[in-house]
């Protein structure tokens, strides 16, 4: 279990404020957040680079602030992996477990099993010079993995990767970190990227931790507009709620809270319901026009007006046009009513 | 001569290639200027004359040990340079390069200056050593003069080198020594590689020091363009000319080796 309590530092220009973070044992965290907002700054924090001004770090309870960074047992997996080009794969893996002092049967038994457990066995006497992205990923991963820290922090492992490769090593990341039932930090500034391999996600701005919950919970609630935009809720709209309606710009929808007064309505375009007809009776449901239609890879985005301009993501077999008039709803459940950023 | 040959493509490296020649040609005029001034038979007398080769081993020898200390001083302060910031770390950085930009005759004359002062001058006569017409005057001259060049030089070539490398390191377990002992130095080899032959090459024309401070002692203090000197006063062009032969080989054999050495290593 990693604790970070009260964590506040500066380093340049940059602060950080009062980070306020627990990881669980085996848990796959992802820090998110645009460039900028402190998140690499953290995990120099967490492997020892920076000693904060305030506030501590602990892992399984204990404080590490006041430890080198090679005692924290926590690895750090940089943007470029960073592998030592003096050394071969192979030497690369056993690193850590050298400088740790295990007995010469355990590192070649452990870099054998690494070596194995990634799929890297063959690259073993190359030279990381002569391998690909996705090979030094897994090298770096193994590298990382071998002395079994008790945290692996990963900043933007994926970045360096094609479109393609992305995909099938975040799918190889997620499966890696249960496998070895690891506890990974994993930075990055790309939602679709965390979504894969996320079970939490930490959301950070200027130097600060706005909001920390599953993907689920954080798409659903977002803490304030910042977070609604950064996770891509396009419809954003100032609201005044009054506990049971919601009111923008002349438009009044049903939506009990304890939420008053003046706020940001938000409600994803995937969650918006598309209704041939306009039926009577549903709560929510208004009369729309059609002002643009975008074919996207898996589902349509359809532009439509209802008084506002909202986004909507449609799946499924029949198409509409520009121009055609149809019913939209906006399921209660799926509203959300945010802090202005 | 074909059409397209002055095109674009071609003017810039013919230019620089035709550049490239004409320093060549230079050169050899120089090198083939001292030799037919020398001819076949002062050759064979000056280059078999035993006093050509004590001069030569001198050269080697002492360039050798003053490359080798200052290696041991300029790698960690061009790495204590380069990667840590502490106080008074400006003043430190100017008082390392200060060789470079002050000639190596005043560097002579100051050291002249320490030496025969207090306490040197007490510590000499107690215990009957002194550093000043002899060897030791110059390895020290030399090694003054270059120990900035080397830990200037180092600090350019542990600046290359991500400090992401040495935190990854760490966080593997690796302690500051392993790390730079094991991580570091093998990747700065080129650039250790690089900063010897230059501090070595350095180190072997060395003349200006050494005449303000160790003077001129036959069989002892006579490196070779320190001696082309002396005998540049002598009138004794024969010598001159011989020894400026020797002193243009070793460089090119310095400057040759850098690159075979430097071009094989495998690190980057």
């Amino acid at each position: 279990m990693i604790e970070i309590r009260n964590l506040s530092g500066t380093v340049g220009e940059f602060c950080l404020q009062n980070i306020n973070l627990s990881v669980r044992d085996g848990e796959y965290l992802v820090l998110l957040g645009p460039t900028g907002a402190g998140k690499t700054v953290l995990i120099e924090y967490l492997v020892g680079i920076y000693r904060q001004q305030e506030g501590a770090i602990l892992v399984d309870g204990e404080d590490v602030t006041p430890l080198y960074t090679e005692e924290r047992h926590i690895a750090y997996v940089p943007q470029d992996y960073a592998l030592f080009p003096n050394l071969n794969v192979s030497r690369n893996i056993a690193y850590g477990l050298e400088a740790r002092r295990f007995p010469r049967a355990e590192i070649s038994r452990i870099t054998e099993q690494m070596l194995e457990s990634l799929g890297i066995g063959h690259l073993r006497h190359r030279m990381p010079l002569n391998l690909s992205g996705g090979e030094k990923q897994r090298v770096a991963l193994g590298r990382a993995l071998a002395t079994r820290p008790r945290l692996v922090l990963l900043d933007e492992p994926l970045s360096a990767l094609d479109e393609n490769l992305r995909t099938q090593m975040s799918r190889e990341l997620r499966d890696l970190q249960q496998s070895n039932r690891a506890t990974f930090v994993h930075v990055c500034h790309n939602f679709e990227e965390a979504s894969a391999v996320a079970d939490r996600i930490a959301i950070m701005d200027n130097g600060c931790l706005v909001q920390v919950g599953t993907l689920e919970q954080v798409k659903a609630q977002p803490r304030n507009e910042f977070v609604a935009r950064f996770l891509k809720t396009q419809n954003l709209f100032p609201a005044v709620a009054d506990g049971a309606t919601v009111r923008i710009h002349g438009i009044q929808l049903e939506k009990k809270s304890t939420i008053r007064g003046e706020r940001v309505m938000a409600i994803r375009p995937e969650n918006i319901r598309i209704h041939p007809d306009t039926e009577s009776g549903r709560p929510n449901l208004f009369r729309g026009v059609i002002l643009e239609a975008v074919p996207r890879p898996h589902f349509m985005e359809y532009i439509v007006d209802i008084g506002l301009k909202l986004a909507v993501f449609h799946i499924g077999e029949r198409r509409y046009r520009v121009g055609d008039s149809l019913g939209i709803e906006l399921p209660q459940e799926h509203i959300a009513l945010v802090e202005r950023a | 001569m074909p059409r397209g040959f002055f095109s674009r493509g071609h003017v810039w490296p013919a230019f620089t290639i035709a550049l490239i020649l004409a320093a060549i040609s230079f050169y050899l005029f120089l090198i083939a200027s001292n030799w037919f001034y020398l001819g076949w038979s002062d050759t064979l007398y000056f280059f078999s004359h035993p006093r050509m080769w004590q001069r030569f081993w001198l050269t080697v020898w002492t360039s050798t040990v003053s490359m080798a200390l200052s290696l041991l001083i300029g790698i960690p302060a061009g790495y204590a340079l380069s990667r840590f910031s502490f106080p008074c770390r400006n003043l430190f950085a100017s008082i390392v390069d200060l060789p470079i930009v002050v000639s190596p005759a005043v560097i002579g004359a100051f050291l002249f200056g320490i030496t025969t002062r207090f306490p040197f001058d007490l510590i000499g006569e107690h215990y009957h050593l002194y550093i000043g017409r002899n060897i030791y005057g110059v390895l020290l001259v030399q090694f003054t003069v270059t120990c900035a060049f080397c830990a200037r030089l180092m600090k350019a070539s542990f600046d290359m080198i991500p400090e992401r490398f040495e935190t990854v390191s760490r966080s593997l377990g690796a302690s500051h020594f392993r790390t730079f002992f094991k991580l570091v130095l093998p990747m700065a080899r080129n650039g250790i590689v690089a900063s010897a032959i230059v501090v070595w090459a350095r180190a072997a024309a060395e003349w200006e020091g050494l005449m303000l401070f160790v003077g001129a002692t036959e069989g002892q203090t006579d490196i070779l363009p320190f001696a082309v000197y002396l005998d540049w006063n002598g009138g004794m062009m024969g010598w001159v000319s011989s020894m400026t032969l020797v002193c243009v080989l070793m460089a090119v054999a310095a400057m040759a080796a850098m690159r075979l050495i430097g071009g094989k290593s495998r690190v980057w």
